[in-house]
């Protein structure tokens, strides 16, 4: 099933008193009769590492969250905060339902890792589900390893693990409005280059995250298995790209299969780039520092070591959709899907 | 160490032989893969003119090698999707039957339909594999038996060691020269177009696209027209002079935009090699597939030349020498650290600050 949620982005050492009434600090994506409808109600889960400006928190009406995330996808000092606050982590866990996302990880970074699944395992007799977001397969196996006999600490793919195509450059690469002719010089003489839509097989790639490809959620499910001792839901973290509806459509092909994949897509602060943590924290910005903008004018901020595109992209009418089969393929499979909404799916391209 | 270096050409192995080459490494890029998902590097991060564009260039590479004895490494990389694995698999296998010695690859799902295809190819974890804790290689070697393993640039020689020595007979290889991107390469997603047709003529390309779009501009056959996905192996952008892409603004990387270009072209970690090695690092790689021999030849040069040198003065002053201008260190291998045995105490202190 393709679960939706609600989450809230927390630094550490919030304050836990007011933890029932913590909002989802997130961006609705509401989107319109022309565009591609998210489906599953009205929402995706998603959170942000940090506020971004400009895209400033926008709570549902109803928009508690029911998930908090704490942690950091890129800054391993973020392991070392967590744990020297370890007693506030655990009456953390006990309010609510916590996500700690772990960085990927040096060799030097690994007892980190063991002392703070230590702790998570210890508090999750008083906890719903306390799931570890890992970024690399190493820290993944080894959260499966240290919880194995836990039922509450679940490891998940984070998204880094996850792989997949951020780069906001790619969704102009479906709008011919982003892609005016151009002339060149080309062996000696001149030449223009003229708009034309990707391949289908380029869209269908860049809509696939890897983890969610067949081969990497049988690797997923093995460990969770192997080293869990029994079967533990997995949770693949991903951005909202342009292509989230494809991707979406493509965790619904496993769900028909009988697979259980959650997938939480973020649609704030985009995953795009990383700088290595060489321990210089003054360095590093705690807020978001605008970069730049890139050809198509999408704005790239650094936050920590992390680059990041803000929002979530907005879906063009006149993309490629109806050109890839990629569609056509899961709509044929949706079909046979009572539990999944026909919303989904655009209207121009379920034929 | 042994160098690892870059083949574009099978013209190219004999040159690359004489001058020092231990191994050769290349990528293929056909018509019918770039038609249907370009020739960027969005995909396996395997970018146009940097690869050999056939299968008989592939095979005519490893035979040209072979009998020189040189190991040739296919770089098919990874992120791919279940429709394009098929293909990827006839590919290396027809790089085995070539007499191909391995792969540079992190895909689990390549890698496991390989070995179910029974192949005897050689698996080399990639760079963009980010194996930077014990726990990632465990896992690359138990599940796929990996016998290599290419190490992100930012580990100093002593983590690269403290990696390598659980896994006996585990190969280690470190990026050294021609290639100097500041952001993790496993980690990165930025699209990286290739080099435009104008841009090969009038050298307006940058950050390792010059070299490229230099080489196409040599060689009339290419002309940077394959760049350009589907229309790009086709007549009629020949004849019309009309090139199709869903890419027509693309100049340079975004990432140059935004974090701007290194100082040089030709950056090194020359003063680190001797410390890698005794760390147990065997394999030293040099960068920068698809830029010009001449290019690749003087990085080769230069190295194996460095190799003899007992200071990292020597190096800088060699460096200076071969290349007209100061040393352009990698980021985190610097030779102004102190020397070659603070650049072990240097990430010693850099992991513990952590």
């Amino acid at each position: 099933m393709i679960t939706v949620g609600e989450a809230r982005w927390l630094e550490v050492g919030a304050d836990l008193s007011k933890a029932s009434t913590w909002s989802a600090n997130r961006t609705i994506k509401h989107t319109s009769n022309r565009t591609i409808k998210y489906g599953l109600n009205r929402t995706i889960a998603e959170c942000t590492p940090d506020r971004t400006p400009g895209h400033t928190p926008n709570p549902t009406k109803n928009g508690i969250a029911d998930r908090v995330y704490v942690g950091s996808d890129g800054c391993p000092q973020a392991l070392k905060d967590l744990l020297a606050a370890e007693a506030w982590l655990r009456a953390l866990c006990a309010h609510k339902r916590t996500t700690v996302v772990i960085p990927p990880l040096a060799e030097q970074h690994l007892p980190l890792l063991d002392a703070l699944t230590g702790v998570l395992v210890a508090s999750a007799g008083e906890s719903d589900r306390i799931e570890v977001c890992c970024n690399d397969i190493g820290a993944f196996a080894r959260v499966a390893q240290l919880a194995c006999d836990c039922a509450s600490v679940v490891p998940t793919v984070g998204r880094w693990l996850a792989r997949q195509d951020t780069d906001p450059q790619l969704a102009g690469l479906l709008n011919r409005a982003s892609n005016p002719a151009r002339s060149v010089f080309c062996s000696g003489a001149q030449a223009s280059l003229e708009y034309a839509p990707p391949p289908s097989g380029l869209i269908e790639h860049w809509a696939c995250p890897s983890a969610l490809e067949a081969s990497y959620v049988a690797i997923f499910r093995g460990i969770l298995a192997a080293r869990s001792g029994r079967a533990k839901p997995l949770v693949v973290e991903v951005d909202a790209t342009a292509f989230f509806p494809a991707m979406a459509a493509g965790a619904a092909r496993d769900a028909i299969d009988g697979a259980d994949i959650t997938v939480r897509a973020h649609t704030e602060g985009a995953l795009v780039s990383m700088f290595p943590c060489m321990g210089g924290c003054a360095e590093c910005p705690r807020e978001p520092v605008l970069l730049g903008a890139d050809r198509f004018g999408n704005e790239l901020y650094r936050v920590r070591n992390l680059i990041i595109s803000p929002g979530a992209p907005s879906f063009s009418a006149d993309w490629a959709w109806p050109t890839t089969g990629l569609f056509r393929r899961f709509a044929k499979n949706l079909r046979c899907s009572p539990s999944y909404p026909a919303g989904i799916i655009p209207r121009h391209s379920a034929d | 160490m042994r160098f690892a270096v870059p083949v574009t050409d099978p013209g190219e192995v004999a040159a690359l032989a004489d001058s020092g080459a231990a191994e050769l490494y290349c990528g293929v890029l056909e018509p019918w893969w770039e038609r249907r998902y370009g020739g960027h590097d969005s995909v396996s991060r395997r970018q146009g003119l940097a690869n050999l564009r056939s299968r008989e260039d592939l095979a005519h590479v490893a035979e040209q090698a072979r009998r020189r004895g040189l190991p040739v490494y296919l770089t098919v990389n990874g992120r791919y999707i279940a429709g394009q694995i098929d293909y990827l698999v006839g590919l290396c296998l027809d790089f085995e039957a070539s007499g191909g010695t391995g792969l540079q690859v992190f895909d689990w799902g390549l890698m496991q339909a390989l070995r179910e295809a029974g192949t005897s190819l050689r698996l080399c974890l990639s760079l963009l594999g980010v194996a930077a804790n014990t726990h990632v290689l465990a896992f690359y070697v138990d599940c796929f038996a990996i016998s290599r393993v290419v190490f992100p640039r930012f580990l100093t020689p002593l983590q690269a060691g403290q990696l390598l020595a659980p896994f006996p007979g585990l190969e280690g290889e470190v990026m050294v020269a021609g290639d100097r991107c500041p952001l993790v390469d496993g980690y990165c997603r930025f699209y990286h177009g290739n080099a435009c047709a104008e841009a090969a003529a009038s050298g307006e390309a940058t950050c390792g696209t010059a070299a490229r779009a230099g080489r196409a501009a040599r060689d009339e056959a290419s002309c940077g027209e394959a760049s350009y996905g589907e229309a790009a192996s086709g007549t009629a952008a020949q004849a019309g002079r009309v090139i199709r892409t869903y890419d027509t603004t693309y100049r340079t990387h975004s990432c140059r935009t935004l974090l701007g270009s290194p100082p040089n072209e030709y950056p090194c970690a020359a003063c680190a090699m001797g410390d890698l090695e005794d760390a147990g690092v065997a394999y030293a790689k040099i960068g920068g597939r698809g830029t010009p021999l001449a290019y690749r030849l003087s990085l080769l040069g230069f190295l194996r030349d460095a190799t003899g040198l007992a200071t990292n003065e020597e190096k800088r002053r060699l460096y200076h020498e071969a290349f007209g201008s100061p040393c352009n260190c990698y980021t985190y291998l610097r030779c102004d650290a102190g020397g070659a045995s603070s650049v072990l105490h240097a990430g010693q202190g850099r992991g513990e600050a952590q």
